[in-house]
């Protein structure tokens, strides 16, 4: 099971980040999560929404350069060092993952955290944390928050 | 309707070929001197009259045309048929200043049309296609060309225009879409939109024709993969007529001329003499057989060569080559000759659409060269790494064509300053 996230390329320079978060508000994308990694001449925005084949259609129609990327969103159970169990459970089972980042679900206390694995691994992680009684977010999940 | 739209013109003897551009070539000259002052000061500077030019041998006694003259004549001063003759005008950017305006006549209409037709019935058209025109309407040459080329051929035509993605994904599956026409960049857009949506298997396309930029064959290998058709490369400029000046067969080996209407000839850019076949040059046209703007020895500044061998396909009219890059103006930097065609060329090798930018500057009496580089979703990847990584072979991949250090610097799209909606190449900031 995965969500769709959305990747923006944002070029590194005044204003272009602030036209990006105004974009998604003057169109009323409902974010779920918004992260930033960058170098000095470019960052890459990650978002996940509720739709994401409508945002991204929206997102390329002007002129945004972006890409759908399959990853996982797992629910973190409250108590601490989740974050570092989930990873634990990836390593043990030879899951490389690429990247991650935890978010707090709209009007909850949930945290959620997202990764990215090898499209070829992710049904593989995705059964692994189910198996460990984990909640793997599917893209209904998504509709709900 | 058969495999070609005018047998026995797309297949006439080479003899034949001559003939008409004998005949065309010494009928225009007579037409030009006669009717446009413009034409005829140029020939009297150069001391020819239209008696010199006997046939296409003469054709070098002629003066040459450039981008510069139309806009020296604009509006009427290129227009060898009254005004209310004719019924069409289409118009192109220029870099800097006036546009350039072209007129059509009700037969230069048919004439364009036609050539667009030959197009695409080379690309597998009939009467029972749909053809799916997404190439801008309006001032723009590559909608309305397309679309008289369809209703000609006698195909459905969907008139669609220019994105709205959503519209031209339900249109192309609901009405059964055959035959996809647009720029090539769009098409490898519209591709990765039906890959994401998984709604390959609703549509029907069997054949693309793409033109208005150039594009690489990595480029067509890869839209020919993803959406399972063939993909036509289709010349053309405004000021000749509009796309199908030239147009792929099933060979995809070369562009056929249509060479009933257009005299094709390849020049060394620097000298302007005349270069034999298989030479690379500037690929220079005559539109002989136009009524309202007919253009003699026009410089395209599109480099390219030709070859008038018979093609596999049974056309024998010339072939030009996929097009190799500009004449641009040369740049001295840090005492290396670099041509923009060349940055050109390595984006183009690197799987990319070719919207660059260089900028030249003097930091510490040594110059630098930056060249921006307008991010496609292609190079992109949601991984900073491979993103850098992209960059890092850009700047290999120049340093081995140029001879020199150039920084990359990835831009957002639409981001590089245009004029007129071309865009500008080269900013040298060095005050020398
Ligand atoms: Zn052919």
């Amino acid at each position: 099971m995965y969500i769709n996230q959305i990747s923006v390329f944002v070029e590194n320079k005044p204003g272009n980040l602030a036209a990006l978060t105004e974009f998604i508000a003057k169109h009323n994308i409902d974010l779920r999560a918004f992260t930033l990694v960058d170098s000095t001449d470019y960052g890459i925005v990650r978002i996940i929404v509720k739709d994401a084949f409508d945002t991204i259609t929206l997102l390329k129609d002007n002129d945004w350069i972006c890409k759908l990327t399959k990853v996982i969103g797992v629910k973190l159970p409250d108590k601490p060092g989740a974050m570092a169990t989930i990873m634990g459970i990836m390593a043990k089972n030879n899951i490389n993952v690429d990247y991650a980042y935890a978010f707090v679900a709209k009007g909850t206390t949930d945290a959620l955290m997202v990764f990215k694995v090898n499209e070829s691994e992710a049904e593989k992680a995705s059964a692994v944390l189910s198996s460990e009684g984990l909640k793997v977010i599917s893209p209904a999940d998504l509709e709900s928050m | 309707m058969g495999k070609y739209f005018q047998e026995e013109i797309e297949t006439a003897s080479r003899e034949e070929i001559e003939q008409w551009q004998n005949d065309g070539i010494v009928d225009v000259v007579k037409r030009v001197y006669e009717n446009v002052p413009y034409y005829r000061e140029k020939m009297d500077a150069l001391g020819v009259t239209p008696d010199d030019i006997k046939s296409t041998k003469d054709m070098h006694k002629l003066p040459f045309l450039t981008k510069d003259d139309l806009r020296d004549a604009y509006p009427y001063g290129l227009l060898a048929r009254p005004l209310k003759d004719c019924v069409r005008i289409q118009s192109t950017s220029g870099t800097t200043g006036r546009r350039v305006v072209a007129f059509y006549t009700m037969n230069d209409i048919h004439l364009w049309d036609t050539c667009c037709a030959r197009a695409i019935v080379a690309a597998g058209g009939t009467d029972e296609d749909v053809v799916h025109v997404s190439y801008g309407y309006g001032l723009f040459t590559g909608g309305p060309g397309l679309n008289g080329g369809s209703h000609m051929v006698g195909s459905l035509t969907l008139p669609m225009s220019s994105g709205n993605t959503d519209r031209q994904l339900q249109f192309m599956t609901d009405l059964g879409s055959t035959i996809l026409c647009c720029t090539p960049s769009y098409a490898a857009y519209l591709a990765e939109s039906i890959h994401e949506r998984g709604i390959k298997d609703q549509i029907k396309l069997k054949a693309g024709i793409f033109g208005a930029e150039a594009w690489s064959e990595e480029m067509r290998k890869d839209i020919q993969e993803k959406l399972g058709i063939k993909a036509y490369d289709i010349y053309g400029l405004t000021e000749i007529s509009g796309p199908g000046v030239s147009f792929e067969c099933e060979c995809q080996d070369g562009m056929h001329v249509n060479e009933d209407y257009f005299i094709p000839e390849i020049i060394d850019p620097k000298t302007g003499e005349p270069l034999p076949d298989g030479e690379k040059g500037e690929l220079v046209f005559t539109s002989f057989a136009k009524e309202a703007f007919p253009l003699i020895r026009y410089r395209t500044k599109d480099i390219t060569y030709i070859t008038r061998e018979k093609c596999k396909c049974g056309r024998t009219h010339a072939r030009i080559h996929r097009l190799m890059g500009r004449t641009d103006d040369m740049l001295i930097i840090k005492g290396v000759n670099v041509f923009p065609s060349q940055v050109e060329e390595v984006l183009i090798n690197q799987g990319m659409p070719a919207n660059y930018q260089l900028i030249v500057d003097r930091v510490n009496n040594s110059d630098t060269l930056e060249v921006r580089v307008e991010m496609t979703p292609e190079m992109f990847s949601d991984e900073l790494a491979a993103v850098e990584k992209k960059e890092k072979e850009i700047v290999a991949a120049l340093k081995s064509m140029l001879g020199i250090y150039a920084k990359v610097k990835l831009v957002q799209p639409k981001s590089i300053t245009r004029s007129e909606g071309k865009a500008v190449r080269v900013i040298d900031n060095r005050k020398i």
